[in-house]
């Protein structure tokens, strides 16, 4: 191996980059050395001293191993008798301070100062001084903080500032005064990732969520995804009787407030536990039996009088792959209409899956330098900000950034165009990389653009037909350019590449003879010929009367846009499928209950397009069941073969149908090339001056904001100032 | 709200600052001079001019000794409380300051001209018990030198 240096550990010998620190070479090596303050995401520090380690011929008799890069030939110890004794003095020290109140404390168990005195034994102090002891702190939203409990690691300060840019929590006072507080100890003003309290080694930080809700040892873990934007973050339900207790971060170590905190939405009171059916005019519970008996009647009455074609339905970005893949062939064979669409195309990039499609996130920071063309990024896709704040902080590279507001990214930029819309400054910028005129800080903006040798592109959620064809513009005069368009949505991804559209089959199959002639051959069905309405076209059909029913999945139209209540009244039916009654629900002939995403299996298909795994953390409840359950049942009863076991059935056959999916690992991402749409100049998305036009916020901040389900969370609520909705 | 004359003379000391926050503790000076303390408005003010949060600011502001986040009074004086000076006389210096002044560590006198503060540590081990009043360095200090100083300081 070219530029490596060799390092033995404890007798084993490895080759390591010569920037490495003595503890990633015991890492490399296999040995384990104890740390308290040190931690994969952050800079060294070397605070806690834990780490030491005897380097044979050093001067030096302990040295800490996280902050000492390596040397060619060096030979270190990691564990001695002496070296015993020094972590146990470190130890009985840390222990001075420290009110070893474990059997109230929610970290023990999974307290790395407990587990490392348990593991070098420690026998009664020598000091007998009085503890220093600090007022808890219980007034922030979500999280408590125990200071007294501190070590003094710095990790919660830093990951505050190193990986979130927030900067919440600092070191105030110096020596045994020294503690880690908020402005002047003022409840926590923050993001409310809770990052800091996952990474504090010991008890200091709580969450109050899991306050007293159990043991750590007692915990059943299960992996999942969080449901709550485009990111897919990995999490980890971690359950207690049956009963989710607690979320934490699962693979990619990173949640936001709502990944961690916000699932407590599975839990609210209004969950809907059984079918709701219309009786003269009141919504009132009802067997399955019924409750389907009368969307078959229904439907079927409203298909012979008027056609398939005047019935649609409307998918989810909450439904997993399997059930958003069933939803469309359900209408497409079932029903017999291609009238099948997401709302939600109303709030995608233009662009997206065909001009622009997302590169992996954790490799933003590989690039020379990270153009944000919405300054609101870090609110709508937290772990794209998160992976923007490591190119700069972590990896050093330069940002130029383009927001109306101030935030945190304005501290990282190198330079800011804040501009009121991304049109305006595009304006400025396009003339500024052509010939190197204008303002200041567009033409400094351009010279790093320009000389970037790569750079990641974070693409606005939504953009006017102008500011699309402006960005393509820029894109075509920069080098080894990756896209990140924002997406809001959680599984938006996923319900397109499963055909919840109109004009496209699944995988982007476009709707035609050919393509339909191969569809109705493996699903033993006659399919409709034309392309079906879009999501826009169906709401207006209605007021003209072309469209009398809509079978409508895990979406809230009437709760997005109080207009469209009018709209849907008009309808002669109205079926809604949801977790809550809803807005539209309300609205609704029969209400089929859906359970939540984590009570149920299946896939979801992240904004990298990563093909990730949902599990059952719960049993569904009460009578609710999952959406690819409903429909299938649904389906029987009118006449149409569905007979999936499980999800993985459905997986298969979305694998058989769907060339992109074909061989797609769990955890893979499905190239962009093969993509039918790949490169075409077009636009997926819909507009409407009119319908939800405005996005509704139910919270002051975008970051605490994402509807029917953020909406119902308890700890959520909490983080929102004032509910306000514009 | 910072004066434009605070803002300029911070301003000024940006300019030898490779990043902003590398100016935190000039910038606490300059209002520091002016106003004798440094409230937490002022820490606020000065956190946006250098582009980072109070939080941080304020853990550089209690740090440091002679950066002051509580009013004190015309003059400060900081006895030297670290180990030389305690075994060479700090103890009947601190009884005699504390006598004299009316006043404990951390606490101005009436008449508003003295606060007494200890200092870990003033570096003038060579010249213990020490104590600085303002910009003066005092020791070593006996007791019978304690009241000639005071009386320099109005
Ligand atoms: S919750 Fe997140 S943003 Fe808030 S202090 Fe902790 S790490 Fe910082
Ligand atoms: S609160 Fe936790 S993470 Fe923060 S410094 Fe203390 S021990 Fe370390
Ligand atoms: S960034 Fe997105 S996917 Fe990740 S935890 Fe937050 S809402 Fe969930
Ligand atoms: S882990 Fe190395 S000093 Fe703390």
């Amino acid at each position: 191996m070219e530029n490596t240096v060799t390092v033995t550990i404890d007798g084993i010998t490895v080759k390591v980059k010569p920037t490495a620190t003595i503890l990633e070479a015991a890492k490399a090596a296999g040995v384990r050395i104890p740390v308290l303050c040190a931690d994969d995401k952050l800079h060294p520090y070397g605070s806690c001293r834990i780490c030491i380690v005897e380097i044979e011929k050093s001067p030096r008799k302990f040295t800490p191993s996280c902050t000492t890069p390596v040397t060619d030939n060096m030979s270190v110890k990691t564990m001695t008798p002496d070296l015993a004794e020094a972590r146990k003095r470190i130890l009985e020290l840390l222990l001075n301070n420290h009110p070893l109140d474990c059997p109230i404390c929610d970290k023990a168990g999974s307290c790395q100062l407990q587990d490392l005195v348990h593991e070098y034994g420690l026998g009664p102090s020598k000091f007998t001084e009085k503890k220093r002891t600090v007022a808890p702190s219980y007034h922030s939203n979500v999280i408590d903080r125990e200071v007294s409990r501190c070590v003094l690691c710095g990790k919660c300060v830093r990951v505050c500032r190193e990986q979130n840019a927030v900067g919440e929590l600092a070191f105030t006072r110096r020596g045994d005064k020294s503690k880690v507080s908020t402005d002047f100890d003022q409840p926590l003003d923050c993001e409310f990732c809770g990052e800091c309290v996952e990474i504090c080694p010991v008890g200091a930080l709580t969450t109050k969520q899991f306050k007293f809700k159990g043991r750590t040892w007692n915990l059943e873990r299960i992996q999942s995804v969080c449901n709550y934007c485009g990111c897919g973050c990995r999490t980890s339900f971690e359950t207690r009787l049956g009963r989710i207790v607690r979320v934490r971060s699962g693979a990619r170590n990173y949640l936001c407030s709502k990944g961690r905190f916000g699932w407590d939405a599975v839990h609210h009171q209004d969950r809907l536990t059984t079918p709701l059916v219309r009786v003269s005019g009141e919504l009132v519970p009802a067997t399955w039996d019924e409750a389907l008996a009368m969307v078959v009647t229904n439907l079927n009455v409203i298909k012979n009088k008027k056609g398939a074609d005047s019935i649609g339905g409307l998918g989810s970005v909450r439904t997993t792959n399997e059930e958003s893949y069933l939803f469309q062939k359900f209408m497409r064979t079932v029903v017999g209409t291609n009238n099948v669409d997401l709302l939600a195309r109303l709030k995608v990039p233009k662009g997206l899956n065909t001009v622009f499609f997302s590169g992996e996130l954790s490799k933003i920071s590989d690039h020379d330098a990270v153009l944000v063309l919405d300054g609101d990024v870090g609110e709508l896709n937290p772990l794209m900000g998160i992976e923007i704040v490591r190119a700069v902080n972590r990896n050093y590279k330069k940002l130029v950034l383009v927001n109306s507001g101030f935030n945190k990214f304005n501290r990282l930029a190198s330079v800011v165009l804040d501009y009121l819309a991304p049109e305006a400054a595009l304006a400025d910028l396009l003339p500024a990389m052509k010939s190197g005129k204008g303002g200041d800080r567009v033409v400094a903006a351009a010279a790093i653009l320009k000389e970037a040798a790569s750079v990641a592109v974070i693409i606005p959620g939504r953009t006017t037909d102008k500011e699309f064809s402006q960005i393509k513009e820029l894109l075509s005069l920069l080098k080894g350019v990756t896209t990140y368009p924002i997406v809001r949505r959680s599984n938006l991804q996923g319900a397109m590449d499963m055909g919840v559209l109109p004009d496209y089959y699944p995988g982007y199959q476009k709707v035609g003879s050919d393509t339909m002639n191969r569809f109705a051959g493996s699903w033993d069905a006659i399919l409709p010929e034309a392309p079906g309405l879009n999501a826009l076209e169906m709401l207006a059909g209605i007021k003209t009367g072309k469209v009398s029913a809509l079978y409508i999945m895990g979406d809230d139209p009437a709760g997005s846009d109080r207009g469209l209540k009018d709209i849907l009244n008009k309808l002669e039916f109205l079926v809604v499928q949801d977790i809550f009654l809803t807005e539209t629900a309300k609205l609704a002939d029969v209400v089929l209950p859906a359970c939540s995403w984590a009570e149920k299996y299946g896939t979801v298909t992240s904004l990298e397009r990563r093909l990730q795994q949902v599990s059952r953390a719960e049993e569904p409840l009460g009578e609710s069941k999952p959406d690819w359950d409903i429909i299938q049942t649904l389906a029987r009863k009118m006449g149409g073969p569905m007979h999936y076991g499980t999800p993985a059935d459905i997986l298969n056959e979305i694998r058989s149908m769907v060339p992109l999916y074909a061989d797609l690992a769990m955890g893979g991402i499905w190239a962009r090339e093969r993509s039918p749409l790949a490169g075409a100049d077009m636009d997926l998305s819909l507009w409407s001056d009119t319908v939800m036009k405005n996005e509704v916020i139910t919270a002051d901040r975008l970051l605490f904001s994402s509807g029917t389900m953020i909406g119902r969370s308890r700890e959520i609520s909490t983080l929102c100032r004032t509910k306000a909705e514009v | 709200m910072l004066t434009e004359e605070e803002i300029k003379e911070i301003t000024t000391e940006l300019v030898h600052a490779e990043r902003k926050e590398a100016a935190s503790i000039e910038a606490l000076m300059v209002v520091q001079k002016r106003r004798g303390w440094v409230s937490d408005e002022s820490i606020r003010d000065i956190a946006s001019l250098l582009d980072v949060t109070p939080d941080e600011l304020d853990g550089v502001a209690t740090f440091f000794n002679h950066i002051y986040r509580k009013p004190v009074g015309r003059h400060v004086i900081a006895l030297c409380d670290s180990m030389v000076c305690w075994s060479l006389g700090y103890d009947p210096l601190l009884d005699l300051l504390r006598k004299k002044l009316g006043v404990g560590f951390g606490e101005t006198t009436q008449d508003n001209r003295f606060t007494l503060l200890p200092a870990a540590c003033l570096g003038a081990c060579d010249r213990a018990p020490a104590m600085l009043v303002d910009e003066e360095l005092h020791g070593p200090v006996t007791p019978e030198m304690v009241d000639g100083i005071l009386q320099k300081y109005k």
